[in-house]
């Protein structure tokens, strides 16, 4: 089996969600040294991913779909990570690799929708901090200080605890941070409209849009950043 | 779990809560028929019945003048009240939202409601009774205080030994024992007793004929009050209305978001749902003859954020995890203090909740049920937004409560709407040839209950689909190949069947009625992702199910009954439900439907001392699961979003037909 053969078959086996053969197929490439584990995680897994997004959006995948290629993903990455993230804090020395807080806020505990995402931000690349359900306000906006994160998620399914992302809102303009840290909301009982009410960076209606507008949110805060630095190093 | 807010939509019609986005220049009697608002019409929207009066809330300067067909037909009080016909006026160009008012008059009242089956079959024991007393006059040697005499009496006469008379009661009872017979009276007197201790009112002569009750059923969308004989247990009088809380979010947790700003707030909800009550008290006291303070208690069964609500106990906690009440017993409320029109020293029972997602709805289902008394293995399943589930018999029991979601209530759901007039009741597809068939509710309706139409031979053009035909449709489609058992439309059926088209959004959708045969002139759809809301309603429902089956280590074969409670539930094709798989595959002939349980148990805890014990006792002895963090909710789940369910072993019978038609 050459590299792209062997690449597309881990790609094809995650976005049919069938987690045995994923498995059994990085196992193999790693072993047999077939690919790289990051071009594994990369074009292998990741690719994967981004079939199945795809599918989601045409309407033939749904949620039972998704989370059977989330497992199968989380699977995967248990094998590759380890072998990688040395690899990964080299490589990336010096540039920060997207990073993102995301949870389900306090007072909610409904997280199917949450853990998709997750999954997807992984396989795209990003490094995750996944708080949960349930998550007090102040652990997302703390963790991401701490973490140096570019966004933070916030997820609900339930009208009472929208309040909850007002408050993230609130408490990044409070701290100075609004604009650093870029903040997106889904679930259930988030609108466009209420994004936009309570000045949240970005709404997404399910997975797949949620993942494509945190990469661009990832791109601008970097880029914003690189300005700063630039500008800062200018002026000695 | 929530719609949009009421603020993105121009026009929105009180009481019922219906809204919609429409084009300036749209005739509002015309946004009424497309949003499923029950208005009244005779002449069809021609100006000529005056039967469409409906007052403009908000937006009333935007209209033009009156026609005259309105000036003909609306008073002069009526005209400085906003009044306007719905189908003379349109929404006008510039206007950011019309907010109006359909009043009861000119409403057909044809959402179903349900009036049967209202005897209870209990033994009637109030806890509040009437006793006649005739006392001897005072003298010089018999010089008693009222109190003590009367006390005296009721031991001697009917055994109470330790009955407390009140401040309220002290205060006039001197003047009512001597009513009549001049200065030293007849002591001729009706002693209203309530729970065998408390003496709530000494009224002047024998009234003991007179003796009422009134039992609530505090439905989220609906009230449902029932004024009760309480010497016979008798149901006297039926009123209904909408809730008038829906202004204030139409379904619970927006309602409870509503309340938790401020206690300025709540109060606003809290006097919302006393003064429907009131208005309904009014009704069935004018129709009967009937005093409200002849009305000694009243009884109410909600779910526990309507009576919540209702009591003014502060929501906030009760709408974040983990949903905790604030009173979970049986409550008793003064009915003055509450300001309900009832009898002034009379009481308010608000009956015992479970959680803060299973209310005493599902208590009031599980005392029908009778798992207390029963050896049956029982599955009683309350569907709904939120699905309260109980599985369970005298040994043991285990309830649950999953957030289902509004889809089968027609909300998300793109042509979806209420069960009224208009509305799609049921559709068949043919599994082979897919010729489909639907029926639509008519606006011939005579006591509540509906004439029926055959299928085809429909006299009311379709307007949308409401829950029942939405029951429909996962399992129709499945039989006929429209769906494949994961949800997703059969795109073979693309050239095919020129019902399935692709919407300019790129999503599919199967043409329910072509435009030319509905009332509004568009076509009626289901699109790819009003299946996918169905789908995660039944999951939710299913999971709920399997969590309790597991826990009580149950089996299909072992359910020897499966009970169907809620007013939804009762008009959806036990069939149909059972074969998308929202419940274990039971045999049809062990689904029993049991209706409205909470105006059931309210009137049985009106009647039955006996009954609200019982209540008590299932609200503390009946076990909760959390399904949303029960560890094999992820597993569960998602399975159960297939049709009927990805372990097809589940539902061996549905796997058997769908094989046969080839569909898995």
């Amino acid at each position: 089996m050459d590299k792209q053969e062997y690449l597309n078959a881990v790609r094809d086996a995650l976005a049919a969600g069938d987690k045995e053969k994923t498995l059994e197929l990085v196992k193999k490439g790693v072993e047999d040294k077939i690919a790289h584990p990051l071009e594994i995680l990369k074009d292998g897994l990741g690719a994967g991913m981004t079939v199945a997004g795809d599918k989601y959006e045409s309407g033939e995948y749904f949620v039972p779909e998704m989370l059977m290629c989330v497992d199968a993903m989380d699977a995967a990455m248990e094998i590759v990570m380890p072998l990688i993230e040395q690899e990964l804090r080299e490589k990336h020395k010096g540039e920060t690799r997207g990073k993102v807080v995301i949870g389900v806020v306090e007072g909610d505990i409904h997280d199917i929708g949450k853990t998709i995402v997750a999954s997807m931000l992984r396989a795209a690349g990003f490094d995750v901090i996944d708080l949960g359900r349930d998550v007090p306000i102040d652990e997302f906006i703390e963790t991401a200080v701490r973490e140096g994160a570019q966004v933070i998620a916030a997820s609900t399914l339930m009208t009472p605890t929208l309040e909850g992302m007002e408050e993230i809102e609130e408490k990044l303009r409070e701290k100075g941070l609004k604009g650093k840290i870029k903040t997106i909301i889904g679930g259930g009982a988030t609108s466009a409209e209420f994004a936009e009410e309570i000045g949240a960076d970005a709404w997404a209606g399910d997975a797949v849009e949620g993942v494509d507008a945190i990469k661009r949110m990832i791109e601008e805060v970097k880029m914003a950043m690189a300005e700063i630095e630039k500008r800062m190093e200018e002026e000695g | 779990m929530a719609g949009r807010r009421l603020e993105e939509y121009n026009i929105v019609f009180f009481p019922s809560g219906l809204r919609g986005t429409f084009e300036p220049g749209t005739g509002i009697f015309e946004a009424a028929t497309r949003l499923g608002v029950d208005l009244a019409t005779i002449c069809g929207g021609a100006g000529e019945c005056g039967k469409c009066k409906v007052v403009i809330e908000e937006g009333a300067e935007a209209l033009g003048p009156l026609t005259p067909s309105e000036e003909a037909h609306l008073t002069e009080e009526e005209k400085r009240q906003n009044y306007r016909l719905a189908c003379m006026i349109s929404l006008p160009e510039g206007v950011k939202r019309l907010v109006i008012r359909v009043p009861e008059t000119s409403r057909l009242g044809a959402q179903r409601l349900q009036t049967e089956g209202l005897e209870v079959d209990v033994k009637i024991d109030p806890f509040v009774r009437k006793y006649h007393l005739i006392m001897k006059r005072g003298s010089l040697e018999d010089d008693r205080a009222d109190e003590i005499r009367l006390l005296d009496y009721m031991r001697d006469l009917y055994g109470f030994e330790d009955l407390e008379i009140p401040w309220e009661v002290a205060t006039i009872m001197p003047k009512v024992l001597r009513e009549k017979g001049g200065t030293r009276g007849d002591f001729n007197v009706t002693v209203v007793v309530y729970d065998d201790k408390k003496v709530i009112a000494v009224e002047p002569g024998d009234t003991t004929d007179r003796c009422y009750g009134l039992a609530v059923d505090i439905g989220s969308t609906k009230l449902a009050g029932f004024l009760m004989d309480l010497n016979t247990g008798k149901v006297v009088a039926v009123s209904s209305r909408m809730n008038p809380q829906i202004p204030y979010g139409e379904d619970v947790l927006s309602r409870l978001t509503y309340a938790k700003r401020s206690m300025e707030a709540l109060k606003t909800v809290q006097q919302a749902v006393i003064n429907g009550i009131n208005d309904m008290i009014t009704e069935m006291c004018e129709l009967t003859g009937i005093k409200p303070e002849e009305i000694y208690e009243g009884v109410f069964v909600g779910n526990t954020a309507m009576q919540h609500l209702f009591l003014g106990i502060w929501p906030k906690f009760m709408s974040l995890a983990p949903y905790p009440a604030g009173v979970r017993r049986g409550m008793k409320a003064p009915a003055d203090k509450l300001g309900l029109k009832l009898h002034p020293n009379g009481y308010a029972w608000f009956a015992p909740i479970i959680r803060g997602f299973v209310g005493a709805d599902q208590v009031a289902a599980e005392l029908v049920v009778d798992y207390l008394e029963i050896e049956d293995m029982v599955l009683e399943l309350d569907i709904g937004t939120n699905t309260e589930i109980t599985l369970g018999n005298k040994h043991n029991a285990y309830c649950v409560s999953c957030a289902s979601g509004p889809a089968f209530e027609g909300m998300m759901i793109s042509c979806g709407m209420r069960a009224s007039n208009g509305a799609i009741e049921r559709i068949r597809v043919d599994p082979e040839t897919r010729e489909l068939e639907y029926k639509v509710i008519t606006g011939i309706w005579a006591r509540g209950i509906r004439s029926c139409s055959k299928y085809r031979r429909t006299v009311t053009k379709p307007i949308g689909i409401c829950g029942s035909a939405l029951c429909d449709v996962l399992p129709e489609f499945v039989r006929a190949g429209i769906i494949l058992p994961s949800g997703q439309f059969n795109k073979e059926l693309l050239d095919v069947d020129p019902r399935l088209r692709k919407r300019p959004d790129g999503q599919l959708e199967y043409v329910i009625v072509f435009a030319e045969d509905t009332a509004h002139g568009k076509d009626i759809t289901i699109s790819q992702n009003d299946i996918r809301e169905l789908q995660k309603a039944k999951a939710a429902m299913f999971t709920g199910c399997y969590l309790l089956m597991k826990e009580m280590g149950v089996t299909t074969d072992d359910i020897d009954e499966l009970v169907i409670a809620g007013a939804f539930g009762s008009f959806i094709d036990p069939e149909s439900a059972r074969t998308m798989g929202m419940y274990p595959e039971v045999p049809l002939k062990k689904i029993r439907t049991i209706g409205n349980a909470a105006g059931t148990g309210a009137r049985m805890a009106l009647v039955s001392r006996e009954a609200r014990k019982k209540m008590e006792k299932l609200a503390d002895w009946v076990k909760f699961i959390e399904a949303a963090i029960h560890p094999d909710f992820m597993k569960i789940y998602p399975e159960a979003m297939y049709i009927p369910n990805k372990n097809l072993d589940l539902f061996p019978e549905t796997a058997a037909i769908l094989k046969e038609l080839g569909r898995i």
